[in-house]
């Protein structure tokens, strides 16, 4: 199938007054036409700043970003401003991480709405506007639409705000959609549906759709193929079911024990230390100061690996597989 | 990161912007005119009642760099002591607006219902009236004076304080941290004082100091009218209008009070830019 | 027997928007235990959050009554009564005001009941730092130079501050991410033990869930329909709502997959009739009988599980739960 998204060793770097923080380290993923892809890591790990590089939403001062993000055949690092405000909301649309944060409590969700819709639709008049976002929230598996339309951001619960957010983000159609944590505070049961109504977009006006989350048993049933993130970097790409079956990167494992298990009764184990801090110079292995498996020999550069269609950034394979 | 390192920080952000140090340096200046008037006026005694018919009417010169007015008296001499004037009438005025404008804009926003349905009418009525209107309203009714003069501008101004608290208060009276507060049985003067105040304080310091320029130009406005500080006490607004009356003939008693109206409003404007940097939360 | 340590009788609460009524909270009930913890879970806007707010005097309930230690909690709570209750919320990014530092966040309660004097203050508040995995050094520190799990711990720390009883903890991990979820849940479970604290969990999470509570109360459109023991309701769950929501759970293996009820997601659901009467489930229920239309069902069942539903799942048979122990079991070995 046609690659819809290419990018390719992005790298990016903030100069602080700190002195320069380096948030992406040569991260190349690809997204393909009606596909699905997850991009998981912890927090800190660039997720969102590989969404925001992609749609050009970083801040202009004080960055420096090489690589390229080719969409469509256009690279969007060179794009014109204007043109990428234009494909933004039309072609490409984001929901973001922190619906409270991107809805404006001053305003009614419907103004907030209007305004999003115009610029997809501004052929359509009050009335059609109204039932098409009426349909929209309903497809969210909100009941009572108009209810919602007339709340304010503060009315609703952490969810509602969020399946606005969502419903505002499916409602142009577009090409792509990169949706940033868009179940943290949806229930696992609407969670299920949202993912569903965004997985039947995907197939059946082939949107592709790059997703991002922690919460990789929503991952397991939702994408085709998971990046594995940590530290600026694709530690391991594999498809779902592989990755699931048989994750290869220590830290991989690592996120996955972390998880509860409805298999047990225990708490999970939490991965000890944190992730780098990104103004320090890395060598070789990020992963190494809390890996079990450390050597010396992490110290290298790590390149990506193949093994079949799974790609891994580590040295100890052998004694996986 | 330190408390000291993050104001550092603030600082070093704000000397980037090249034009809110201008805009600092001016204040600087200024202030420090104002302060020391009496030290760097050339003719201190100037800013009383002095007549010297002698140097009347006198154009710039070696003596008196920026001439002397229709009574001999130095025009720099009394552009400093203006600026002590026009300082003192800007603080003043701001502080009082300040004070009642976030007091009702922030019990608006917080306590909300029918308070705030009160409250917020009250405001817009305010606003409604154009300030020079109702400044000159007010002053119709007393003898010209600064305090008066003072009283009138802060009526003018309080409003658009209040707005401006307002709208910052009813987008963060919903956030966690007053919640938080809240569920600790924090009171309500608590909340709004302790966790509420500081993070409008930024946009008010801000405005603060663009309004700053601008009731300096008010006041220098009604001096202009006649409603300002009464004679003999120097005032950039009087000066302007008195010199009016020799244009073109005796330009810089109007040109050189208008231009120290102007350094005082620039630099304040300038700042008002850089102090959003300089008051950013960093970690 | 000495009254449970949180008792809510028959809460209702209801708002107006524009000219809508909003039943956020009907008739709920629910005690928690010192020592224990309950957790609550339930479709987004089921009303849990609404629950936490009437417990923590946030909002008045509409009608119904919230009991701590036995004293009914009426009007303006005394400050007495707040010590007793801390709150952890969701958010940990708006949970602490960023114009203040670290240490003033965790001596906020202190302040508000002028408990202690200053050095005794910042004694307690480098105290509750390391008590929560964090040191003395970020007193002084400003929220927006701590990550979210940081956040979230100082959160905590400030909910501890006055010796609390009970913590009502809104969905606190549901946005950090899973390595720091964990590591957060171990610090809940240390306190609790340390402390003897009892826990009202609020998540969705129901993973989660498993993990840390001994008992779950679960809501739908402010209604408890099924509440009970965690082993009893993971084991069997009744309600048609809590097998959906069990069956919904994303998990990360074939193992877990095992352990969750199935459900007929093709099904024909004939959601009809008017939504305010009868069981409010019954729009999404595959297996709503005519009653469900007519009346919201009682609570039936006994004990450590009942369940409020006409036409309930059968009790899973011993096989299964033989079956699954069995897995357990070679898992472990
Ligand atoms: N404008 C900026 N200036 C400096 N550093 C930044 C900026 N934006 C992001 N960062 C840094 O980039 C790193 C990656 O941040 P990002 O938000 O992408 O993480 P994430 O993987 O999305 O985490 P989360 O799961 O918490 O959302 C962080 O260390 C962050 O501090
Ligand atoms: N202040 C309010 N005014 C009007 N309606 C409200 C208010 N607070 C809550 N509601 C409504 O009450 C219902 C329950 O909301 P609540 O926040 O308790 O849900 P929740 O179970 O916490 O959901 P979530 O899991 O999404 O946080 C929702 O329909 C919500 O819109
Ligand atoms: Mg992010
Ligand atoms: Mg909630």
């Amino acid at each position: 199938m046609k690659e819809i998204l290419t990018v390719k060793d992005l790298d990016l770097t903030f100069d602080t007054l700190d002195g320069p923080v380096n948030v992406l380290r040569g991260v190349s993923l690809s997204v393909r036409e009606h596909e699905r892809v997850a991009l998981v890591g912890e927090s800190g790990s660039g997720k969102s700043v590989t969404a925001r590089a992609i749609l050009g939403l970083l801040p202009e001062r004080n960055r420096r970003l090489n690589g390229s993000v080719v969409f469509e055949g256009s690279d969007l690092v060179t794009e014109r401003p204007s043109r990428l405000r234009e494909r933004r909301g039309r072609d490409m649309t984001m929901i973001f991480q922190d619906p409270m944060a991107a809805l404006n409590p001053v305003y009614t969700i419907r103004n907030q709405f209007l305004a999003v819709l115009s610029r997809s639709h501004p052929e359509l008049n009050a009335k059609q506007a109204e039932a098409r976002m009426s349909d929209a929230l309903r497809d969210v598996s909100i009941i009572d639409p108009t209810r919602v339309l007339d709340s304010y951001s503060f009315q609703l619960s952490g969810g509602l705000n969020q399946r606005v957010m969502i419903a505002m983000g499916l409602i142009s159609r577009p090409r792509l959609l990169i949706a940033d944590e868009p179940g943290t505070a949806l229930d696992v049961t609407v969670q299920q549906q949202t993912l569903l109504i965004m997985k039947r977009l995907s197939e059946s006006y082939g949107t592709s759709i790059l997703f991002i989350s922690h919460n990789l048993g929503v991952v397991r049933q939702f994408a085709d193929r998971v990046c594995v993130m940590y530290s600026g970097r694709i530690v391991e790409e594999a498809t779902t079911a592989e990755l699931f079956a048989n994750p290869r990167h220590p830290y991989t494992r690592a996120l996955l024990a972390s998880v509860p298990r409805l298999s047990s009764d225990e708490l999970p184990e939490p991965i000890e230390g944190s992730v780098p801090d990104p103004r320090e110079p890395i060598k070789g292995c990020p992963f190494k100061p809390r890996c079990a498996l450390a050597t010396d020999d992490c110290l290298q550069p790590i390149p990506l690996r193949e093994f079949g269609t799974q790609r891994v950034a580590c040295i100890h394979q052998e004694e996986f597989a | 990161m330190s408390q000291s390192s993050a104001r550092w920080r603030g600082w070093r952000r704000f000397a980037r912007n090249k034009l809110s140090v201008l805009g600092a340096v001016l204040i600087a200046i200024v202030f420090f005119c104002a302060i020391f008037a009496p030290y760097v006026a050339p003719y201190p005694e100037h800013a009383g009642v002095v007549v010297n018919f002698l140097d009347a009417n006198q154009p710039p010169s070696a003596k008196y760099w920026l001439g002397t007015d229709t009574v001999g008296r130095d025009v720099l001499s009394r552009i400093i002591f203006g600026f002590r004037n026009s300082l003192m009438l800007g603080a003043v005025v701001i502080a009082i607006s300040i004070t009642i404008g976030t007091a009702i804009g922030m019990a608006a926003a917080y306590l909300g219902g029918k308070t705030e349905l009160v409250l917020m009418r009250i405001t817009d009525i305010f606003l409604a009236i154009p300030s020079l209107v109702l400044a000159m309203a007010i002053l119709g009714l007393a003898k010209p004076s600064q305090l008066y003069a003072m009283i009138a501008m802060a009526t003018v101004w309080w409003p658009w304080h209040a707005r401006l608290v307002y709208g910052i208060v009813r987008s963060l009276k919903y956030e966690g941290f007053v919640v938080a507060a809240e569920v600790v049985g924090a009171s309500p003067l608590r909340v709004m004082f302790s966790e509420l105040l500081p993070n409008c304080a930024p946009n008010l310091f801000t405005k603060a100091s663009l309004d700053m320029g601008f009731v300096i130009l008010l006041g220098a406005s009604l001096s202009f009218l006649g409603m300002g500080a009464p004679p003999p006490t120097p005032d950039l607004g009087t000066m302007v209008s008195e010199g009016a009356q020799y244009l073109p003939d005796i330009w810089w008693l109007s040109v050189m009070a208008g231009m120290g109206i102007f350094i005082v409003v620039l630099g304040f404007n300038l700042v008002a830019d850089g102090l959003r940097d300089l008051f950013d939360i960093v970690g | 027997m000495s009254p449970p340590l949180l008792k809510v009788t028959k809460a209702n609460k209801v708002f107006h928007v524009g000219s809508a009524t909003v039943h956020a909270v009907t008739d709920i009930s629910l005690t928690v235990n010192k020592g224990e913890t309950v957790a609550v879970v339930g479709e987004s806007g089921s009303g849990k959050t609404t629950l936490a707010n009437l417990i923590l005097g946030i909002e008045i309930p509409t009608s119904g009554e919230v009991e701590l230690a036995g004293e009914q909690l009426k009007g303006r709570r005394s400050k007495t009564v707040r010590r007793k209750i801390g709150l952890v919320q969701q958010n940990p990014y708006s949970t602490l005001n960023p114009r203040k530092s670290i240490g003033q966040a965790i001596g906020l309660p202190l302040d508000v009941h002028g408990i202690g004097s200053r050095a005794e203050r910042r004694r307690r508040i480098g105290e509750l730092l390391e008590k929560v995995g964090l040191n003395a050094g970020h007193r002084d520190r400003r929220p927006l130079a701590l990550s979210g799990g940081q956040r979230q711990r100082v959160a905590i720390a400030r909910a501890l501050t006055t010796n609390p009883d009970l913590l009502v903890l809104d969905e606190p991990t549901s946005s950090l991410d899973v390595s720091v979820q964990a590591h957060i849940l171990r610090l809940l479970r240390d306190l609790q033990q340390e402390f003897d604290l009892a826990y009202l969990f609020i998540t969705h999470d129901l993973g989660v869930v498993r993990v840390i509570a001994s008992r779950v109360v679960v809501m739908y459109r402010g209604r408890v329909v099924e509440e009970g023991s965690v082993a009893a309701i993971f084991r069997s769950p009744r309600h048609r709502y809590t097998q959906l929501l069990l069956a919904s759970i994303p998990t990360v293996s074939e193992e877990d997959d095992a352990f969750k009820p199935d459900w007929p997601w093709d099904a024909d659901v004939k959601g009809d009739g008017d939504p305010a009467e009868g069981c409010p489930f019954r729009s999404r229920c595959p297996f709503a009988v005519e009653r469900c239309g007519q009346e919201f069902p009682d609570m039936r069942g006994s004990g450590d599980h009942r369940y409020a539903c006409f036409n309930p799942r059968p009790e899973t048979s011993e096989a299964i739960v033989n079956l699954q122990a069995e897995k357990l079991e070679r898992k472990k070995a």
